[in-house]
């Protein structure tokens, strides 16, 4: 039997690991969602596990990809053939699904985006920088406090005719204007309506301060599941949001295009990946201080089986991923 | 006498090389750190702006070392900064350091330097040729870090050029006589050119002109190492300002430079008509000639509260949509995490890469 020429893209986010498995015509064979619960070399562990049949058996891995925060450290441990920042990662993977896409609006777990695009190409982009009021951990925080499931949040705010007003500056305001409501009695479908537009228009002010929003827009990452969101950022911009079907994972297949591209355009012709196999025995990391100067960085070492693989770390560069 | 002034880029080569041939113990502070940082930002207001901060600490740390002369350039002219010098005596003063404060200002430069001769037992035309021996050593450094620009986006060994760039530095620090540095000169670009293949690709290279507040452009500590970074993503930077045309526009040398202020305010004066002090003109007028030079893109930086800085970034985003070049805007406040900042700089360079 012939095997399947595969990619793999894998987004190593502050809250959750994404992976997606893609062939090489583009088309998503895989995909795969972990919260990282702080431990992304075992969330991607997890993740990789998952598919080790197909990955030993009719897959043959021709490229992998890192993208998210943690693109390095996963990067050097998996044998990635590319290693992108998520804006670009985001991009490519809206741009797969939507060929017309305009503005990207992605919000994940510890940050968010705007991405903007005129034909086929990224002409501006932003991130937010002071405050992470709106992403998804904001929102995993106040349904908690609420008593509710994150995954019914949007439903809630859907029950709602008279969303409240709700101070979207901060977060710290956002969350005193929300215990202040309550305390007053609002029922808790208005409030939680009401946080939504609250945080798209902190997204907006924010984030997408001075970008030039135009129709097509997709919305991806995690918080786009929240279709409370959706339909704040719909009436507040007037406009119609696209959410990409696979929203969840589409840093991880920007990735895996990503891959699939460099590799056609012969930047690298075998891939570097090595399997679920490199996370067999115990991976453990320990932290030093470096005594190098006076800023006593800490430097990462990753383990496997007491042996060192590399360091990471360090505002010099004198440890990056040096064995 | 033991003097020291802030660090700031390679100040303290210069600065070596100036007391040394005029006969004065120089006590250069150690490189900023977070050790660094953190005694500055103990003791300066909340609200003044970083460069203030890392001066601060960086004197802490020289009197550590045994400095009892602090030298600070300040007066009029360029923003808040002019009494920087004043300010930072009081403060050390009350957090109990001893020491003399020397601020070099347009009224009280020349009394400054015959007491800096006199401690010498020299007059004041005497530390004259100390100073064009310093002003060698200052060209040297910047051509060197040039090279290493060049030499860092055109070719893949990074490290290298790195080491070599560090062991120039290095060099300099150890010359003492004209004989030495003319031979440095002469010998500069083959340590490049010998070393190092220019094997990058050159429809990879993009262009990036680095622009905004001098303090953050000179020193590589306080923007964490930007043009590393950028040289490491095969770009070719270029600063807007280095020291030698700092100081040259600080004594007013300049005037018939076509980089003077004049010539800046008049490429400018479509966007901005007021002196808003610091380098706030003069940010203006380079994007504008970065992007007749058409360079790919501008990186503009910020020490967080910088009043020229801020106003510039209202009217770049202006220029830049006139001009048709892109900028990224940073802003500083002592964080220290990287990651944010590689990723900004990653998908700029992926943009600019893309827009070809």
């Amino acid at each position: 039997m012939d095997k399947k020429e595969v990619y793999i893209g894998i987004d190593v986010g502050s809250v959750s690991v994404n992976l997606a498995i893609i062939d090489g015509r583009g088309n998503l064979l895989k995909k795969r969602y972990i919260r990282t619960n702080g431990a992304p070399i075992n969330a991607v562990r997890k993740a990789l596990s998952e598919n080790r049949a197909e990955l030993a058996g009719e897959y043959d891995v021709a490229g992998a990809a890192t993208t998210g925060s943690g693109r390095h450290l996963i990067g050097y441990l998996i044998g990635a053939d590319e290693i992108k920042n998520e804006i670009t990662a985001h991009a490519v993977g809206a741009m797969h699904y939507f060929d017309d896409v305009s503005t990207v609006i992605e919000i994940g777990g510890q940050d968010s985006k705007i991405i903007i695009i005129e034909n086929k190409i990224v002409v501006d982009f932003a991130m937010n920088t002071i405050c992470a009021a709106g992403t998804g951990s904001f929102l995993d925080q106040q349904a908690q406090r609420l008593g509710i499931d994150i995954s019914e949040f949007g439903s809630y705010a859907l029950e709602s005719v008279m969303p409240t007003k709700i101070a979207g500056r901060c977060g710290v305001f956002a969350e005193s204007d929300m215990i202040h409501k309550q305390q007053i009695g609002y029922p808790k479908h208005d409030i939680i309506a009401g946080l939504c537009f609250a945080l798209v228009n902190n997204y907006l002010n924010n984030v997408g301060r001075g970008k030039k929003i135009d129709d097509k827009i997709v919305f991806q990452g995690g918080v786009a599941a929240n279709r409370g969101i959706v339909k704040a950022f719909g009436e507040t911009l007037s406009r119609q949001i696209f959410v990409a079907e696979h929203y969840d994972v589409m840093g991880a297949i920007g990735a895996a295009l990503i891959s699939l591209k460099s590799r056609e355009k012969g930047r690298y012709s075998k891939s570097k990946f090595k399997g679920p196999e490199c996370f067999d025995g115990d991976i453990t990391s320990d932290a030093f201080e470096c005594a190098g100067c006076s800023n006593r960085c800490e430097i990462i070492s990753v383990k496997k089986e007491g042996t060192r693989l590399f360091n990471i770390g360090g505002r010099c560069g004198k440890y990056d991923y040096k064995g | 006498m033991n003097i020291t002034a802030a660090r700031m880029g390679n100040l303290h080569v210069i600065l070596t090389a100036l007391f040394g041939k005029i006969g004065i113990n120089y006590i250069a502070p150690p490189p900023v750190t977070a050790r660094t940082y953190e005694i500055g930002f103990k003791l300066s207001p909340e609200q003044v702006c970083l460069p203030f901060k890392i001066c601060i600490g960086s004197f802490v740390e020289a009197i550590e070392k045994g400095a009892d002369t602090i030298v600070m350039a300040g007066g009029n002219g360029p923003c808040r900064f002019g009494l920087y010098g004043m300010l930072q005596e009081k403060i050390l003063n009350d957090a109990g350091y001893r020491f003399k404060m020397m601020v070099l200002d347009q009224d009280t430069v020349l009394k400054s330097l015959r007491e800096l001769a006199a401690v010498a037992g020299l007059g004041l035309l005497q530390i004259l040729p100390a100073f064009r021996f310093a002003w060698k050593i200052l060209k040297l450094s910047e051509a060197n870090e040039k090279l290493a620009h060049y030499y860092r986006a055109h070719c893949s060994d990074k490290a290298a050029v790195d080491r070599i760039e560090s062991g120039i530095e290095s060099l300099l620090l150890k010359t003492s006589t004209h004989r030495q540095a003319d031979k440095l000169s002469r010998d500069l670009k083959n340590y490049y050119r010998t070393e190092l293949k220019t094997d990058v690709d050159a429809r990879e290279i993009i262009k990036i002109g680095i622009l905004g507040e001098i303090y953050m452009m000179l020193d590589p500590e306080a923007n964490m190492n930007i043009n590393r970074r950028l040289g490491y993503l095969n770009v070719w930077v270029d600063k807007t300002v280095y020291l030698s045309a700092w100081l040259l526009k600080l004594t007013s040398l300049d005037y018939f430079s076509k980089n003077s202020y004049v010539n800046q305010k008049k490429t400018a004066g479509n966007y901005i008509t007021s002196d808003i002090g610091g380098k706030g003109v003069q940010t203006i007028a380079s994007a504008i000639n970065y992007a007749k030079e058409r360079f790919d893109g501008l990186i503009h930086l910020t020490p967080f509260s910088c009043m020229p800085e801020l106003v510039a970034t209202t009217i770049l985003p202006k220029v830049c949509a006139d001009k048709g070049i892109e900028c990224l805007y940073l802003t500083y406040d002592g964080h220290t995490s990287e990651a944010a900042l590689v990723t900004r700089l990653e998908a700029f360079v992926d943009m600019l890469r893309m827009r070809r």
